[in-house]
């Protein structure tokens, strides 16, 4: 203990030991049991009860596909089920150009392929500008943009004749990974519900908006969208992610104890 | 001077869109002008992204002439670059591919791990009762985040709790208000003529 290692040896042994932690629960499945937030049973029944013929506007403004992407998926998943029975359309646009990365590979995951395109839901691609975007589709999207992702323009996709602005909207969802600030300025307190996806980081900045009813419910990656995928009986990425975040999180709590016994243990050496 | 390069017409032009948007949105009057303004915000928008293009290979091209730290990196960013762009318009299954086994899975390891662990590693060191406090809230927090929290210890998720629904929320909440007014302010800076930074002035 008293011999230094060089930083670049401790930095690999950490990462080396991190993905071995991370990769027991594929040996040895934990099977901790998920329990379903209360915020989630909220976003669950928002859905659930959004009148017949309602469409949901989502935003997606991020890729991140292991993290913030799974949760997405899944709150799409929810909202297609009504989709498909009829119940719902949905309008899908991204602000910013990482989701159209792999936007490809979330229609695929989701077969939207096996729905009615322009009747049952439409994809409008990129919308850059992030608030000025959102600011132009909730006050008028075919101002916003005249044709969808795939040059369709929007006046010859029969839902889009529906929806001209927020007013005509059930359900507002926004992708995010960020400050929630600009889809509550944007969507919020218009009357029309707001779900937002956000990072789990991002809780503390979005509880101000929740508890003024601007924000009816958020999604969060992880531990809370395991809980969400058991309450939908489909589960996904986020549950096979589970055990593994329990474990990496407990070996960085052990890497954290460590490395401050040790920061103190030489510091009193000196 | 030209009054094309005179202050006076872009602080103009600022000034008067910005209150007609205000003046549209708080009156209903003018509102098709107001959706045709922002319209042009997103036409706007549409430009950043050839200005990223233009000043990263401006950026790369400038380390490789001058073989800068770490020039051989600007060589496998235009190759990727390139790479990218052709197999996005011309070959989508090569598109696909970079998508599904390079891009994800690499931005997964990124995100998700390793650039936490180093922050982890290095800097969760207690130096003084603060940053023990700090990593004390670290430590019950992430157990909140995890399946494994409520069998390692329930009432340290009441603490976790407790720190999220107070502290917290009470804080950020303080930090909205104070963006809120900050706008605000920037706004009535910028009516007044006093607010110069978008003409690159401080």
């Amino acid at each position: 203990m008293g011999k230094k290692l060089k930083q670049e040896y401790e930095d690999s042994i950490a990462a080396l030991l991190f993905i071995l932690v991370a990769s027991i629960p594929m040996a040895i499945p934990l099977g901790i049991p998920v329990e379903i937030d209360p915020m989630t049973m909220t976003l669950y029944d928002l859905i659930e009860e959004i009148p017949d013929g309602g469409i949901v506007l989502y935003d997606l403004t991020i890729l991140n596909w292991f993290t913030n992407f799974q949760s997405d998926i899944a709150i799409f998943k929810q909202i297609l089920v009504r989709v498909r029975a009829g119940e719902l359309y949905l309008v899908i646009m991204t602000e910013v150009t990482g989701p159209i990365m792999g936007i490809d590979k979330a229609w695929d995951t989701l077969k939207l392929g096996d729905l009615d395109y322009g009747t049952q839901w439409v994809y409008l691609g990129l919308i850059p500008g992030l608030e000025a975007a959102e600011a132009a589709v909730a006050s008028d999207v075919h101002a916003a943009k005249t044709t969808d992702h795939y040059g369709t323009p929007l006046s010859e996709l029969p839902l889009m004749e529906r929806f001209h602005s927020i007013d005509d909207l059930a359900l507002v969802v926004t992708g995010m990974n960020t400050s929630p600030d600009p889809p509550c300025r944007q969507f919020g307190g218009k009357g029309v519900p707001l779900i937002l996806q956000n990072g789990i980081s991002t809780i503390p900045l979005m509880m101000p908006y929740v508890e003024a009813g601007i924000i009816q419910a958020y999604m969060t990656p992880g531990l809370q969208t395991a809980g969400y995928e058991k309450l939908q009986g489909d589960l996904g990425l986020a549950t096979s992610f589970a055990d593994a975040q329990s474990t990496t999180v407990a070996y960085a709590l052990v890497l954290m104890l460590g490395t401050n016994l040790v920061y103190h243990w030489r510091k009193r050496q000196k | 001077m030209s009054i094309l390069r005179r202050r006076e017409l872009p602080m103009s032009l600022y000034i008067i869109v910005m209150v007609y948007l205000i003046f549209s949105n708080y009156t209903g009057i003018g509102t098709s002008l107001a959706g045709d303004i922002r319209s042009w915000g997103i036409a706007i928008a549409t430009f950043a992204g050839l200005i990223g293009v233009i000043n990263i290979s401006y950026l790369h091209i400038m380390k490789l002439y001058q073989k800068r730290e770490g020039w051989p990196y600007s060589i496998v960013m235009f190759i990727c670059f390139i790479v990218y762009f052709f197999a996005a318009y011309y070959y989508k299954p090569g598109y696909d591919w970079i998508i599904s086994n390079l891009s994800i899975p690499l931005g997964a390891a990124f995100l998700s791990g390793f650039n936490t662990l180093g922050v982890i590693f290095r800097g969760s060191k207690a130096r003084s009762i603060w940053s023990g406090l700090i990593l004390f809230s670290v430590t019950v927090t992430a157990l909140l985040m995890v399946s494994l929290g409520p069998l390692i210890s329930p009432g340290i998720l009441d603490i976790a709790r407790w720190i999220k629904d107070y502290p917290t929320t009470g804080v950020f909440r303080a930090v909205t208000i104070g963006i809120g007014i900050g706008i605000l302010m920037l706004v009535v800076r910028a009516i007044l003529g006093m607010e110069k930074s978008y003409l690159g002035e401080m």
